[in-house]
């Protein structure tokens, strides 16, 4: 049986509702009554749509191949998806190794360059405007404390090009 | 009453209102005429500016620039055939097919000056409401706000569209997640995970960021074109006699405005209802309804009012009840919560928060004042925006996504918040799951709880029994069975 990626996130959202209802089985009333209240009706919609979900897949699993054209524009959005949750991925990595200055430098630049194809004035142009857009705003403005990034803490000798905000 | 009406005006026109509110403005402008750029995720995403604020220079920022992308998304929707606003797709009718006649310039002036009629209907709709709304609310005690909170659940799931379990079982997931942390009556610690950072509960802002701000990115990146994607246009000309036809028509424009300001008021219904319940009323109303779809311009000013009469509609729900009537009013409610203002009788009440609710319908009338009248006058050089590519607009959203998820708390845990959320929004959208719901659930949830266990230590079971109570009962187990009826209607006539 075939199934379907929208089951598996019906799956999901039951299994936190059952987790959700476990966890909650020691508390006292007054702490318990309106996760109780919530999350039962929760799990049996989650279930029902679970159970939808997995017999919309049996039915319509093996219903012939698709045309070329769609499967092809499917595993171009697909592959489209992966790529964004990778940028946004490694840009909160960015922040968390290297701080937010740095990491955002990197990633309008490589995006705009490597992703969005720019040009290297444009680039560059639009990758001074986020820097400066961070800088006059939350830093110089709203005065936000940002802490190092982990890896000038792991390696202290690493210059941390503290001029950049 | 009056007092508090003159207020709100003052209190808008003053420093620095004015210019947040201006700044709110400018921001919705760029996010109404963009088609791709939802006015939910911008207000989501401004959010966390509005901690500095007072409540009157939040609202005026807030509103301001939601007020405003109703206005401007008629613009590509009637140049491009490519709606700015989900809201303005009923606009595109008749609105493209006057373009393609030559009439682009008539269009967007019946549209433009439409929408501001509407604005400013839909403004004092809300401002009437006022002392006809407060002895209904001066009567609702801690029993009956609890159960407003599960009949505006019930209007959003099954009135929103879409498949209303998956609703309701958002709405079960955005009341599970605003459990999380210490509970305020014992102390419990509840689906904390053993993290200090889930103490205080999940945060709002990157919540909200995370949810409506990465699906966005995401599909602006699987589209991978310009936003409007379409060739250059030549200059546009004629907009004084599409401004002249909305006072020839004036009429179908305040029954239009009147029809979406109502509308406005009905959780779950919002603009997606009110613009084609306009057009449809506009078809019905005019002796000739061949001319309409082939460009007629009563097709462009039904929309166009209705579109914005909405909005003060339904911030009277809103405001007066703490239901909101779709997902930017439920992030709009999330910032009123920030604020400290508490919907309910404080917002109606002349003595305490009336000033702030009035300064919501000077927003409304002011905002898109100006907004109209810089579209007017600028028309040619906004269209330009429209070439911006998506790919380039990415980075800079994503960027203020993290910032503005960094900056409510400086703490990196709330950017971890972004990714979970921004996943969850991912999968949501990806599978048709509503959003809006959750939201609701996430914001509500504290307010229903405190009031079921007031209501329970209070009265113990008897508050089933109090007659407002019963009503909103059984008003959510009518609204709930609305869709069933309906299809089985539907059913029956297609069987006939």
């Amino acid at each position: 049986m075939r199934i379907r990626a929208g089951a598996l996130f019906s799956l999901l959202i039951t299994l936190i509702f059952a987790w959700a209802l476990f966890q909650s089985r020691g508390w006292p009333v007054s702490a318990g009554l309106f996760p109780w209240g919530i999350a039962s009706p929760g799990l049996i919609l989650a279930v029902m749509l679970l159970v939808r979900e997995l017999r919309a897949g049996t039915k319509g699993g093996q219903s012939g191949p698709s045309p070329e054209a769609e499967a092809a524009t499917m595993r171009l959005e697909l592959w489209r998806t992966a790529n964004i949750l990778a940028w946004i991925f490694a840009f909160f990595l960015g922040i968390w190794m290297l701080r937010f200055s740095v990491a955002i430098v990197l990633f309008t630049f490589l995006y705009l360059k490597l992703q969005s194809k720019d040009s290297w004035w444009l680039s560059l142009l639009l990758t001074g405007f986020a820097w400066a857009f961070f800088y006059g705003l939350f830093v110089r403005i709203l005065h936000l404390p940002f802490s190092e990034g982990q890896l000038f803490l792991w390696f202290p000798w690493l210059p941390s090009l503290p001029w950049l905000g | 009453m009056f007092e508090a009406f003159i207020s709100g005006l003052t209190q808008v026109l003053s420093f620095p209102a004015f210019a947040f509110m201006m700044l709110g403005m400018g921001v919705g402008f760029v996010v109404g005429i963009l088609p791709g750029l939802g006015g939910a995720t911008a207000i989501a995403l401004m959010l966390p500016f509005i901690y500095p604020m007072s409540p009157v220079e939040a609202v005026a920022f807030l509103l301001g620039m939601h007020s405003v992308c109703a206005t401007t998304g008629d613009i590509t929707s009637v140049l491009f055939a490519i709606p700015g606003e989900p809201s303005c797709v009923a606009t595109i009718l008749d609105g493209h097919p006057m373009v393609k006649k030559g009439e682009a310039g008539r269009a967007l002036g019946a549209a433009l000056f439409s929408s501001l009629l509407g604005a400013w209907v839909g403004a004092f709709t809300l401002a009437a409401a006022m002392p006809i709304v407060r002895p209904l609310v001066m009567a609702f005690g801690s029993p009956e706000f609890f159960m407003v909170v599960f009949v505006g659940i019930a209007f959003m799931s099954s009135l929103g569209g879409g498949s209303m379990v998956k609703a309701f079982a958002a709405a079960a997931l955005g009341l599970l997640i605003s459990m999380v942390g210490s509970s305020p009556h014992t102390g419990t610690l509840r689906y904390t995970l053993g993290q200090l950072y889930l103490w205080e509960g999940v945060p709002l802002i990157p919540l909200v960021v995370g949810l409506f701000g990465i699906p966005e990115v995401v599909e602006m990146a699987v589209k991978g074109t310009s936003l409007a994607e379409v060739g250059p246009m030549g200059k546009v000309v004629g907009v004084m006699e599409g401004i002249k036809d909305t006072i020839r028509h004036w009429g179908l424009v305040v029954r239009c405005s009147i029809l979406g300001a109502l509308i406005g008021i009905i959780p779950g219904l919002g603009g997606g209802v009110a613009q084609f319940v306009a057009y449809g009323h506009a078809v019905q109303s005019s002796p000739d309804k061949e001319r309409f779809g082939k460009g007629a311009v009563e097709g462009v000013l039904g929309p166009g009012a209705a579109n914005n009469s909405k909005e003060g509609g339904a911030l009277i729900p809103t405001v007066a009840f703490g239901v909101p009537a779709g997902a930017t009013m439920a992030i709009l409610l999330g910032a009123f919560l920030i604020m400290g203002l508490v919907p309910g009788p404080d917002m109606v009440d002349p003595e305490k928060h009336a000033n702030i609710t009035f300064s919501m319908v000077w927003t409304l009338v002011i905002a898109n004042f100006i907004c109209v009248g810089i579209a007017l006058l600028f028309l040619n050089q906004i269209v330009k925006i429209t070439r911006i590519k998506g790919t380039i607009l990415i980075p800079f959203i994503t960027l203020l996504i993290f910032l503005g998820a960094y900056a409510s708390e400086n703490n990196f845990g709330d950017i971890f918040s972004v990714i979970v959320f921004g996943l969850l929004g991912w999968a949501m959208v990806k599978w048709d799951w509503p959003r809006a719901p959750l939201i609701l659930g996430v914001i509500l949830g504290h307010l229903a709880e405190n009031n079921l266990y007031i209501s329970t230590a209070r009265y113990g079971a008897t508050w089933l029994g109090r007659p407002i109570v019963i009503i909103l009962i059984v008003i959510s187990i009518l609204v709930i069975f609305y869709p069933f009826w309906q299809e089985r209607r539907r059913k029956q006539k297609k069987a006939a």
